[in-house]
């Protein structure tokens, strides 16, 4: 069991860091579905924290990129609520 | 109590869906241009990425994680696969002891508190595993890579990622992992 929780570690981190390949991912995705009580998502918020604070946030998303957005939100509230627009 | 953003899309406020992308789109924008090859591999991963963090607001669990937290887990996830499916990685910058904090001070009211978390973290960690750390996580290169431009071998490289990450994960209060050797 130990063994096993160590495996799940180390795919863990190599996903959180991007280093996980596909034969490493469906491995973990066979150990996760096995084991629903891991918490898989720690090491990626703590990677998403780190670059939460490495980030410059300073530059805007380009005014053409923020129309094409518009539009897809505008799809996905059709599609996904319809019944409270 | 106040719904977050996210807890009203799951419910289905419909305004919520656009206030989610005036609020958190320069962020993702931000992670696009760090992790993505080109302005336009950019722009095509911002627009998945909202899909997917307008679909994933029912999973949102605010006692876990702030929502900044939870959509740059999600646009980290997509950014990463994105690279992985073109097999190449984004430009890499040197390491610099700038990188850690926002280089605009008018972005500190933005932070969610795991960043100002990790920010102090990252600052009591050795320069080493540092270095590590933000080769791995903000400059996306893999374990090889980060053993190849740090001339470390590779087993220290991922001992010392998993100790930063660990450190900063207990930091975050969540569970705890297996017991080292």
């Amino acid at each position: 069991m130990r063994d096993l929780r160590r495996r799940l570690d180390e795919l863990l981190l190599a996903r959180a860091t991007g280093s996980a390949g596909a034969v490493e991912l469906e491995e973990l995705a066979r150990l996760l579905a096995e084991h629903p009580d891991i918490d898989d998502d720690a090491y990626e918020r703590a990677a998403a924290a780190i670059c939460l604070a490495t980030l410059d946030t300073a530059e805007p998303m380009p005014p053409s990129l923020r129309d094409k957005l518009q539009r897809k939100a505008a799809e996905f509230v059709a599609s996904a609520m319809p019944a409270r627009r | 109590m106040t719904q977050s953003l996210l807890e009203r899309i799951a419910a289905g406020d419909a305004a919520a869906v656009t206030e989610c992308m005036d609020v958190y789109g320069n962020l993702v924008w931000a992670l696009a241009r760090r992790m993505s090859a080109s302005a336009a591999d950019a722009e095509d991963a911002v627009q998945e990425i909202f899909l997917d963090v307008w679909k994933s607001a029912p999973r949102y669990d605010a006692s876990v994680a702030s929502e900044a937290v939870f959509i740059t887990t999600i646009s980290r996830r997509r950014l990463i696969d994105r690279l992985r499916a073109r097999k190449r990685r984004p430009p890499t910058e040197e390491f610099d002891e700038e990188r850690i904090g926002p280089r605009d001070e008018s972005d500190r009211g933005a932070l969610a508190v795991e960043a100002s978390i990790a920010s102090r973290a990252l600052e009591q960690l050795g320069e080493s595993q540092r270095e590590i750390l933000l080769l791995g996580i903000v400059d996306g290169l893999t374990h090889s890579e980060i053993a190849m431009a740090t001339g470390k071998p590779l087993g220290t490289v991922k001992t010392q990622m998993r100790r930063g990450l660990m450190k900063i994960r207990e930091l975050l209060g969540t569970d705890s992992p297996p017991e080292e050797d």
